[in-house]
C-alpha cells in the first residue's frame, strides 16, 4: 500500500546519489521506478519528504523526477498528485524545473 | 680461455662492486629525481619516489607523473620484483599521495600473479605513518609495525570504489559533522557523489561493468585531510578525463570550445568551458548541474580553493577567482580537490 508520504531518508537511501540504476544502488531511476511511479499509476496524492539525506545531485533529482515526464506522465498530473516537503526550497524550485523541461 | 688467477678474481670482483656503488650514487645525486634502478640486488626494478609527491608547480608535477606513470609500467611486466623506494621521500601533499594510491591499486590488480610488489620505508618516520594510515603496505602485503600517532597522520581518511555509493562520504568526511555548517556538508556530499556518478558516465567509455558496481574493479579514490587548520578533501579517477570524453559527451559544446580557441584547445580551456557551461537551466546560484555542482560547494567560502585537474589542464578558483595552467604531462585522469579552512567552517 502506498503511503501518503514517502520520506526518502528513511524509505529509500540517506545516500541517494546517480542516475541510473547502472551508476550505483541508490539512483534516481530506482527511487522512480520503487516509489513514484506506483504512486503515479495509483493517481493517489502524496508528500515527498527530502529532509534527511545527505545531499541531492543534479542526476539523481532530474532522473528521479523529471523522468517521470519521460515515461509518460504529464507535468500537469505530477503537479497535481505530488508536493513536496523540504527545508531548503531550492531543493523544490529545482524539482519543480526538471518536471516543467523534462 | 686462460683460466683467471684468485687475486686476478678478487680484483675484478671488488672492481665491479665499485662500478655499480658509483653508478648507484651517479643516479641518486641526479636531478630527476624520478628514477627507476634496474640492476639492483634482489630487485628487477627499483622505482624511486620522489622527495616532494606533489601535482602543483612543474617540476613537482612532473616527477610526480614520472613516478606513478613508471609504476604502471614497471609493475605490468610479468614475473618481475618490483620494489618502490620511499626512502628519499620527505613531503606528501594529498593530491599527488592520491594519485600515486590510485595508480599503486590499479597497478596491484592489473599485474600478473608472478610479479611481486613492495615498498621500501622512508626515512621520515612520518612519511611511513602516512602510507601505513592510506593503506599502502596492507595494499602490497607487508605488515611494519607502525601505529600512526601525529595529528597530521591520523586525519588522513581515504576511500575508493565505483560507481555512485553515497555512503563512502561517511568514510572520509562523516566525523566532521558539527564542525561543518550544512551548506557545505551538502554541498561537499553533492560534490562528491557526482563526481562518482562522472566517473560511471564519462570517465570510463571503454568499460564494460555496466552491471557489476559492487565488483572488484575501482573506478574512484578518495582522500580527507586535516592539516594546519585546513581540510582537505580530494578526489579523482583514471579515465580518459574531460579533454578527453567532452567532444563525445557534449558535442555542441565541444564545437563552441574549437570555434573559440581553435582545432587543438588547451585541456585547462576545455575544463573552463566545460564547469562554465555546465549551469543549471533556471540560472539559480545556490544549485548547479553537473561540473558546476563540484565548483558550488566553495563560492561562498571565504579561502576556499578548488582545484580541477585533468590530463594536462589544470582549473582553480580561489574565492571565486578562476585561473587556468597546463602542465606538460598528463596525469591522464581527473583529480579535484577542495580546501577549506577549518576556522571558516564552525
Amino acid at each position: 500500500m502506498i503511503k501518503d508520504t514517502i520520506k526518502i531518508a528513511e524509505e529509500f537511501s540517506r545516500y541517494p546519489a546517480g542516475r541510473f540504476d547502472t551508476d550505483g544502488p541508490y539512483s534516481g531511476e530506482k527511487f522512480r521506478r520503487e516509489f513514484l511511479v506506483p504512486a503515479m499509476q495509483e493517481k493517489k496524492k502524496i508528500c515527498i519528504d527530502l529532509d534527511g539525506v545527505r545531499g541531492y545531485g543534479s542526476s539523481f533529482l532530474e532522473e528521479a523526477f523529471g523522468g517521470l515526464v519521460r515515461v509518460g506522465f504529464s507535468a500537469e498530473d505530477i503537479f497535481s498528485l505530488m508536493t513536496f516537503h523540504s527545508s531548503d526550497p531550492s531543493l523544490v524550485i529545482e524539482i519543480r524545473d526538471y518536471i516543467e523541461h523534462a | 680461455m686462460k683460466r683467471c688467477s684468485y687475486k686476478r678474481r678478487i680484483y675484478l670482483e671488488r672492481i665491479n662492486h665499485k662500478r655499480t656503488r658509483r653508478k648507484e650514487k651517479r643516479i641518486r645525486k641526479g636531478r630527476n629525481s624520478a628514477k627507476v634502478i634496474t640492476y639492483a640486488k634482489n630487485w628487477d626494478y627499483i622505482i624511486q619516489a620522489p622527495e616532494l609527491l606533489s601535482l602543483e608547480g612543474e617540476k613537482n608535477r612532473s616527477d610526480c607523473v614520472r613516478f606513478i606513470k613508471n609504476l604502471g609500467k614497471y609493475c605490468a611486466e610479468d614475473n618481475k620484483r618490483v620494489l618502490v623506494d620511499f626512502t628519499r621521500t620527505d613531503r606528501l601533499i594529498s593530491d599527488g599521495t592520491l594519485m600515486f594510491r590510485a595508480y599503486l591499486c590499479k597497478a596491484v590488480s592489473d599485474k600478473s600473479a608472478s610479479t611481486v610488489i613492495k615498498c621500501r620505508q622512508s626515512r621520515n618516520l612520518k612519511i611511513n605513518e602516512v602510507l601505513k594510515q592510506i593503506g599502502v603496505f596492507e595494499l602490497l602485503g607487508q605488515h611494519p609495525k607502525i601505529t600512526p600517532h601525529h595529528k597530521d597522520v591520523i586525519n588522513w581518511r581515504y576511500a575508493q570504489g565505483a560507481g555512485a555509493l553515497g555512503e563512502k562520504y561517511e568514510d572520509i568526511l562523516g566525523q566532521y559533522d558539527g564542525a561543518i555548517t550544512d551548506a557545505l556538508k551538502d554541498g561537499l556530499y553533492v560534490g562528491l557523489t557526482e563526481a562518482m556518478t562522472n566517473t560511471r558516465q564519462h570517465a570510463y567509455p571503454d568499460s564494460e561493468n555496466d552491471e557489476d558496481y559492487y565488483s572488484g574493479v575501482n573506478e574512484w579514490w578518495m582522500f580527507s585531510q586535516e592539516m594546519g587548520n585546513r581540510l582537505y578533501v580530494v578526489f579523482c579517477d583514471l579515465g580518459v578525463g574531460i579533454p578527453g570524453s567532452l567532444p563525445s559527451k557534449r558535442p555542441n559544446l565541444w564545437k563552441n570550445i574549437k570555434q573559440k580557441f581553435g582545432s587543438a584547445p588547451q585541456d585547462s580551456k576545455i575544463i573552463e568551458e566545460a564547469i562554465k557551461y555546465s549551469q543549471t537551466r533556471t540560472e539559480e546560484k545556490h544549485r548547479g548541474k553537473g561540473l558546476k555542482q563540484l565548483t558550488n560547494v566553495l563560492e561562498n567560502t571565504l579561502g576556499g580553493i578548488l582545484y580541477v585537474h585533468s590530463n594536462h589542464g589544470c582549473y582553480t578558483s580561489r574565492e571565486g577567482e578562476i585561473a587556468t595552467y597546463d602542465y606538460r604531462n598528463s596525469i591522464s585522469g581527473t583529480l579535484i580537490s577542495w580546501s577549506l579552512p577549518l576556522s571558516e567552517l564552525t
